[in-house]
Formats: structure tokens, C-alpha cells, sequence
């Protein structure tokens, strides 16, 4: 049953903090355990994470900077899609990111092949590798599969420590709806879950697209999430 | 008093901004006191420029909620850094006031010595005991992640060790150009001359990259003759012989063979092994030889690889509390081997090897024994014994069903060329690479 007048939903930013304590981790503990470790790790560390896409490397490389924050270590986390939407803006970006404690560099792939773009992250390497910083990587590949232009950028991004996350299973999907919900001031009810689950996409990326989409609709409508809500606005 | 207040902020603009617009935007400003307010550190004018556009009003907001109402904060925004805390300079760099660059811990002593080495080692030895004297510029050259860089810092060390008050500089190329730029940019170009010509001992890494950068060239060209005429003592590392760099003067070209010119080489088996264990052993692990054996045999392209690996390998171990041991590194380590092993495999090394001698993949699964097509097939053998876990047997099959006695024969004859020709080492030098990579 709908409202007469759904509610009216401004289009405002909500900040969710990516943390990581509220990462999944599913089959991904060792890698989430090497984050939480690294910025009190002695000498230079520079970790690689690949996965398919919705795999959470966005959401670790957010969360390792806010943990590095919080321990006044500065940081700095610079998205792929600055490269893509502005190379030149993008790579002004990464200049004198080197003085940073922690740099997460996310979508590596899309800053490779920019021209200007290798040698300027092997300017963060440098100076971070000098000063005993971190730098943290996230690619859709292991760096072994990069077409690098660069031999001497390969070399040492090929010595990084490498974690390939895996993709949630059913238990881990399920307890990511649930927390990203609470997150969102929602409760989830176990039945909603598991139909989203049997009958939806199962890749995250698409299964989160589908909870915005449902939550969308709860606020407009201002009802709570329901199996037949889900079936309506997923039109299943 | 103004950290507490910006951190506050920190808080709210987490929760009201997107998380990709936080982290990227926000979460990178450093804040620093001033004159009464607040100046934010950007890192570079892209994300002062945008912040300033864009959030630099409601941060004004959330101050004065924030700050005492009494004294209003003003804030600014800069670009610059505060040294980050958490990453302390180590103090015997401080009291030498030595550029904090040179890194304590490249020591001839920490170094592992074998075969593919040997020689760069006993030449920057020779270097370290007689600054200026001996071999000047020494340069060593090779592929990347191969030690160069440990070498030449480890003549920096040893220098400083005989005396501490001498001005050792180790600066990569690329930390000289922008250096340099700095010095154009704000005038002091003299004083950034002077600088360098005053030093005792110059290290400087990958100068490969001096290639098309004339105004640094020729700079540099200055400082390198200003230091040799004076007998200081300068150390070059290179990827490659000097007379192969594209965009480099020919004069830069020539004087930096002056001295001796040292190539690196990649390390062997037993000296990869030699190697992990050192490693192991400085980070106070316990490696047992035959799991080094084990991780070396299956990770050869260079030296960093390798201690990327142990540094996963002796991570897992913390956390899953497991002892190391083989089950225990197949499991670490398990997607870099598969990685490994779909990259090298019989037929990419047939694909290589044909394309390097210029001979069809056809040929060199053919009958014909004429030397054009032995030569190639036998090296082909030998690299895929080296470069996969395939059985002989295997390998002959892979090479139109071959008898394992046949590979077995080539693996002999091309150990025994690289040994007395140099043609075919080199070759197998290009192609070890090639095939690694």
C-alpha cells in the first residue's frame, strides 16, 4: 500500500563512512587483518588488491584511510575516476602525495596508459619507499597481468604484497544487506534477505544497486521492507 | 585547541558528504594552526582549487559552530604538508644530516653475494675503501629490482662509516629534476648548483632518467665535472649500458663510462635462496632452507618479487598462526603461482624464443638439426625447464615428442655455452627476461 503523497526525497549526498570495522570480510580476513596492521607495520609497505568489481576494495582503501586517520597518521585516497572524467586534472592530483603517511590509490588501471601518469606514480612510490610510508593499491588485475609502460614502476609494484579478494558467499552477502541496512537506519528482515538473494542479482555491486533502489522506494512510500515491496520495485 | 575543532568538522563532513567525496577531497587536508584560525594543507593546487570551490564555505560553517564563539577561527587553505606523524626520520640520519634518504640498512653486509653479482660487489667495495680513487664514476647497470640500489647505498654507508662527518648524497634522478625545477622556479638556482658540487660522495639512481630532459642534463653535466675534477666520488645505476638510453647527450653518455661500468646480473637459484634466507633472518624468522628452495625455484624474475613474496608469506603465518612450512607457502602464495604459471608456459616460451631468433614455432617442433634451429630449440628447453614445473618427459613431448634424454642434453650443452660463450649468454640473459616478464 502506497501513501497518497509519497514523500518528496531530496537527492543529498549521504555520508555513509566506509570503515574497517564494517567490512565483510567473508574469505577476505587475511587482507582486512593486513590493513588494520599496517600503518604500525616497520618499513615500507605497499600492498596490491585485485578482484573483480564489488569485490569491497573500494570500500578497504576508504576504510585503511580513515583507520590511518584516526591514528594521526595523514592519508590520502585518490579514485580512478578522476583520471578517467580529467587526465590532466588527474594527475595533478596526485602530486605531492608522496608526503602522505598512507596513499590509497584506487582503480590503478585507469591512471596507466595516461601519459605522464606512470612516472608520476612512481614519484608517490619514491618518496613514500624513502619516508617508510604506505602505499595501498587497487586494480581489477594482480600486477603480474598490468601492461606496465614503465620497467622500473613494474619492478616494484610486481614486490608488493598481493591479496586477491574473493567474492561473498551467500552467508557474507547476507550479512553485508543486513549491516549496510542498519547503516542506512533500516532493519532488514531475515525473509526479505534471503529472497533478494534467491531471486535477485547476486553479484554485490548489483545486489547493493538493488537495496538502494528498495530503500528508495521505502522512503518515498515510507513503508518498511517487505518481500512484496522488493517484488514491486525490482519488478520480479 | 584548533585540531580538536577540525577534527569535530572531520566528523560532520564525513557524514554529510559522499564517501568517495570525503575521502578524496576532504580527508587529505591537513590542518595547521595560525594566526588566529586555521590554514588546511592540500597536497597539490587541484584539491586546494576544488575545495575551495566547493566546500570551503560550510567548512567556515562548522568552525564557528564548532570554535568558540568568542574567538572566531579564521581558515585558509595552502597547499603543503605537515610532517605526517607516525613516520619518525630515524635519528643517526638526523645527527649526520645526511639527506634522510640513504637507508641504513643497504650494508655490504646485508647484502647476499653470488655469481650474478660478485663483481659489482667487490667494485663498489673497492669504491667505499677508496672514495674517489679507485673507479670514478663506478656505474652499475642491469635489469630492475635486481640490488643495484643496495649496492650503491651500501658504498654511501660504508663511506659514512669510515667518517661520519663526510657529505654523503643519495638522491634518485628523477628527486634531482624536481629538485632542479624547484631551484629554477624560485630563483636559486646558484644555490642548488652550489650544493651539489660541494658534496663528498654522489649517488644518484636510475639515471635513466635524465632521458629527454636537456635543461637537467646539462646541469648535471656541470655537477659531474665540477666532482670529478675535485676527486669526489660519484655512483650511477642504470637499467641498461648507458650508450642504449634514447634522449641522452653523448657526452653524459661517454663520461659516465669513464670509470667502471658494472653490470648486475639476475641471481642464480642458489643465490635467490641465499637471498630469502637473509631476509628471513633480518626479519628475525626462521626459514628452513628447503621451503626457500621451494619459494625460489617458483619466483625468479628479481629480487623484489622475492621479498614480496616472504613479506606475504610471513604475514599469513601471523595470521593464521601457522608455522612456516611448504603446505603453508602453497597456500600464501597460491594465487602469485597460478598467476606464474599461466605467464610462463612451454608454448610461451616456444612463442619467445621463436620470435628472438627470428625462426618459426613449426621449426622448432620439426626434425631438423641444423645449428639456425638446434641452437634456439635447445635454449627453448632449457628455459622451460628453469621457468615451469614441467617434467622432462613433459617438456620433450611439448617439443614434437621428444625423448626427456634430448632435453636432458640440451639443458647440459646451454649451461656449458653460457659458461664459455658470450653471445649465448647473452641471449640467455635477454631471454630469461623476456620470458619472466
Amino acid at each position: 500500500m502506497s501513501v497518497p503523497h509519497p514523500q518528496l526525497l531530496l537527492d543529498f549526498p549521504v555520508g555513509t563512512a566506509k570503515a574497517l570495522a564494517s567490512f565483510v570480510p567473508g574469505p577476505n580476513a587475511e587482507v582486512l587483518h593486513r590493513l588494520q596492521g599496517c600503518t604500525t607495520e616497520d618499513g615500507f609497505v605497499c600492498l596490491w588488491l585485485y578482484g573483480t568489481s564489488g569485490t569491497g576494495k573500494t570500500h578497504l582503501l576508504q576504510g585503511v584511510c580513515r583507520h590511518a586517520a584516526r591514528l594521526e597518521v595523514a592519508a590520502a585516497y585518490l579514485p580512478g575516476s578522476l583520471a578517467e572524467s580529467d587526465p590532466e586534472a588527474g594527475l595533478q592530483a596526485l602530486r605531492g602525495l608522496g608526503g602522505y603517511g598512507l596513499v590509497a590509490l584506487d582503480d590503478l588501471d585507469c591512471w596507466l596508459g595516461l601519459p605522464g601518469a606512470e612516472e608520476a606514480v612512481f614519484e608517490v612510490y619514491q618518496s613514500l619507499y624513502d619516508r617508510q610510508a604506505a602505499l595501498i593499491i587497487a586494480c581489477g588485475a594482480p600486477p603480474n597481468d598490468v601492461p606496465f609502460g614503465l620497467d622500473d614502476l613494474a619492478s616494484r609494484l610486481r614486490a608488493a604484497s598481493c591479496y586477491r579478494l574473493h567474492e561473498l558467499d551467500d552467508p557474507g552477502k547476507e550479512q553485508l544487506l543486513v549491516s549496510v541496512a542498519r547503516e542506512r537506519g533500516f532493519e532488514l528482515p531475515g525473509e526479505v534477505t534471503q529472497f533478494l538473494l534467491r531471486r535477485g542479482d547476486r553479484d554485490v555491486a548489483a545486489l547493493l544497486n538493488s537495496f538502494a533502489r528498495i530503500e528508495h522506494a521505502a522512503l518515498a512510500d515510507q513503508r518498511r521492507l517487505t518481500v512484496p515491496l522488493v517484488k514491486r520495485v525490482l519488478g520480479l | 585547541m584548533v585540531k580538536s575543532v577540525w577534527h569535530k568538522c572531520l566528523d560532520r563532513l564525513e557524514h554529510e558528504l559522499s564517501s568517495d567525496q570525503f575521502n578524496t577531497w576532504i580527508r587529505p587536508l591537513q590542518a595547521r594552526q595560525a594566526d588566529g584560525g586555521i590554514t588546511l594543507l592540500a597536497p597539490n593546487r587541484y584539491v586546494r582549487d576544488h575545495v575551495e570551490s566547493l566546500f570551503l564555505q560550510r567548512i567556515g560553517e562548522m568552525l564557528d559552530q564548532e570554535g568558540d564563539p568568542a574567538n572566531p577561527l579564521d581558515v585558509a587553505l595552502d597547499i603543503g604538508s605537515e610532517v605526517p606523524a607516525g613516520i619518525p626520520l630515524r635519528a643517526d640520519r638526523r645527527a649526520s644530516g645526511v639527506r634522510d634518504d640513504l637507508n641504513r640498512a643497504f650494508t655490504f653486509e646485508t647484502f647476499v653475494e653470488g655469481k650474478s653479482n660478485e663483481i659489482a660487489r667487490a667494485a663498489s667495495v673497492q669504491v667505499s675503501q677508496n672514495t674517489g680513487l679507485s673507479y670514478n664514476p663506478l656505474l652499475l647497470y642491469g635489469g630492475v629490482g635486481l640490488g643495484k640500489t643496495h649496492l650503491m647505498q651500501a658504498v654511501g654507508n660504508a663511506i659514512l662509516d669510515k667518517d661520519p662527518e663526510s657529505n654523503v648524497v643519495y638522491l634518485h634522478s628523477q628527486r634531482f629534476v624536481q629538485d632542479m625545477v624547484k631551484a629554477l622556479q624560485q630563483g636559486t638556482m646558484e644555490e642548488f648548483m652550489r650544493y651539489y658540487r660541494s658534496v663528498d660522495a654522489l649517488l644518484i639512481d636510475d639515471i635513466q632518467f635524465f632521458a629527454n630532459k636537456l635543461r637537467s642534463q646539462e646541469e648535471f653535466f656541470h655537477v659531474f665535472n665540477a666532482l670529478l675534477e675535485r676527486g669526489h666520488q660519484m655512483v650511477l645505476t642504470c637499467d641498461r649500458y648507458p650508450s642504449e638510453i634514447d634522449g641522452l647527450e653523448e657526452r653524459l653518455k661517454s663520461r659516465f663510462v669513464w670509470g667502471l661500468t658494472v653490470e648486475v646480473e639476475p641471481p642464480e637459484l642458489e643465490t635467490r635462496v641465499a637471498i630469502l634466507m637473509k631476509k628471513a633472518e633480518l626479519e628475525g624468522v626462521d626459514l628452513p632452507s628447503d621451503i626457500a628452495f621451494f619459494i625460489a625455484e617458483r619466483i625468479r624474475s628479481n629480487v623484489r618479487e622475492l621479498e614480496g613474496a616472504l613479506k606475504r608469506v610471513m604475514a599469513n603465518a601471523r595470521f593464521t598462526g601457522r608455522r612456516i612450512s611448504i603446505d603453508q607457502v602453497k597456500q600464501a602464495l597460491r594465487d602469485l603461482f597460478a598467476i606464474q604459471e599461466r605467464h610462463v608456459s612451454i608454448e610461451s616460451i616456444q612463442r619467445t624464443i621463436a620470435e628472438y631468433y627470428k625462426v618459426k614455432i613449426s621449426d622448432l617442433l620439426s626434425k631438423r638439426r641444423s645449428r639456425s634451429i638446434a641452437r634456439p630449440r635447445q635454449m627453448a628447453m632449457y628455459l622451460a625447464k628453469e621457468h615451469t614445473n614441467h617434467s622432462l618427459p613433459e617438456i620433450g613431448d611439448a617439443f614434437g615428442g621428444r625423448d626427456h634424454t634430448t632435453v636432458m642434453h640440451a639443458c647440459r650443452k646451454i649451461a656449458e655455452l653460457k659458461e664459455s660463450s658470450a653471445d649465448v649468454a647473452e641471449d640467455y640473459r635477454n631471454l630469461n627476461r623476456l620470458v619472466s616478464t
